[in-house]
């Protein structure tokens, strides 16, 4: 599952002031976690949702199946829900060519 | 060759003897015996559609014996797309629509792709006189408005998926599908999750009271949806810096649920 994630973000990184790839990690470790971001050359921020499958976030979430992805546009608007792989990068240009917030 | 003919003659006392004894024991077999039994012979080998007559004959005649929903349910599940289906939801309807046993059958109503299927839960939500199966009714209404919903989005977004549906639905029920509107289902999905909240929120099931199990759907409808804003997310990283999902408003976000298991 990580390469792809891996090459979205390295493609995107030069646009980090439009585009941001968040984690919601649900691992009973933190240290362990720390190990694999290092491993796995994992770059990207993830909340810590309280070491469990179970934890606040992935229960306000409904999430029950993973991995699970939703993309939101600029205003903050879930677009696109599990949308993987060539998918998800097609999602991302998309809204990317969207007109920014605010501008006509 | 001798011990062949031995085999062979043994067998046939063996059947001689029973055969008629289980022919004469069916109508004084307690039914839990009974049932028990065609599940054995299902176990064996012996096909769903031949069993169906047998497992709907102990359920009609009775039917104030709880193996009489479990024999229904089973016609339901295993023979979801044939006629046995419908002759089981017409005995549902009948002998069951007032016992607390129907509750936790709703599911499977709501999971044999027929119109008629909607139809008794749309039945006992409006005239069960048991507050758990008006309940559940409800609750599986919604369900099946939902499956319906997505099915229907589905064939919008991707119309080479129209074979598929109808394979795994029947033509009729397929059909019945297309002819659909989503917003409709929609609307009524959300008023069938409105009315859980508001009249069965204390009724028990194994996944939790209605009131609960509404609240999250309802939830997921108005917050979870494509074309909703995102809530919030609030919490430590894995190194423990608070952060929040709004600072990053104003740029494309992706958000990937992770873990190992």
């Amino acid at each position: 599952m990580y390469p792809h994630e891996r090459s979205l973000v390295k493609r995107l990184q030069d646009q980090e002031k439009r585009f941001v790839f968040l984690g919601i990690n649900s691992d009973e470790d933190r240290e362990e976690l720390k190990k694999t971001l290092a491993k796995e050359e994992i770059t990207w921020r993830s909340w810590w949702d309280q070491g469990s499958p179970d934890g606040p976030i992935q229960t306000k979430w409904d999430v029950t199946e993973r991995p699970a992805i939703y993309v939101l546009d600029a205003r903050g608007v879930i677009r696109f829900k599990d949308t993987k792989g060539d998918e998800l990068d097609k999602a991302v240009d998309a809204l990317l060519a969207e007109r920014p917030v605010g501008k006509p | 060759m001798s011990s062949k003919i031995i085999c062979g003659l043994s067998l046939m006392l063996i059947l001689f003897y029973v055969v008629p004894a289980n022919a004469s024991q069916k109508e004084s077999t307690a039914p839990a015996a009974r049932y028990q039994k065609l599940l054995d012979e299902y176990e064996e080998g012996a096909k769903a559609p031949e069993l169906a007559a047998l497992f709907l004959e102990l359920a009609e005649q009775h039917p104030s014996d709880p193996v009489a929903i479990d024999s229904l349910v089973w016609v339901l599940t295993k023979l979801r797309l044939r006629p046995e289906a419908t002759r089981a939801l017409g005995l549902l309807e009948r002998d069951h629509l007032n016992d607390e046993q129907f509750g936790a059958a709703c599911r499977h109503v709501a999971r044999t792709p027929t119109v008629a299927a909607e139809k008794l839960l749309r039945t006992a939500l409006e005239k069960s006189r048991n507050e758990k199966v008006r309940g559940q009714a409800c609750r599986q209404l919604a369900y099946l408005l939902d499956q319906q919903a997505s099915v229907v989005d589905q064939l919008k977004k991707e119309p080479e998926s129209a074979d598929r549906v109808m394979q795994f639905y029947g033509a009729e029920y397929g059909k019945h599908l297309k002819s659909l509107d989503l917003e409709q289902l929609e609307k009524k999905r959300e008023q069938h999750y409105e009315l859980m909240l508001k009249s069965f929120a204390d009724v028990p099931t194994s996944d939790g009271k209605l009131g609960e199990i509404a609240e999250k759907a309802l939830f997921r409808i108005r917050h979870l949806s494509i074309g909703r804003v995102a809530p919030e997310i609030e919490g430590e990283d894995i190194f423990g810096k608070t952060f929040k999902l709004s600072e990053h408003r104003g740029k494309v976000v992706v958000l990937s649920f992770w873990g190992h298991w």
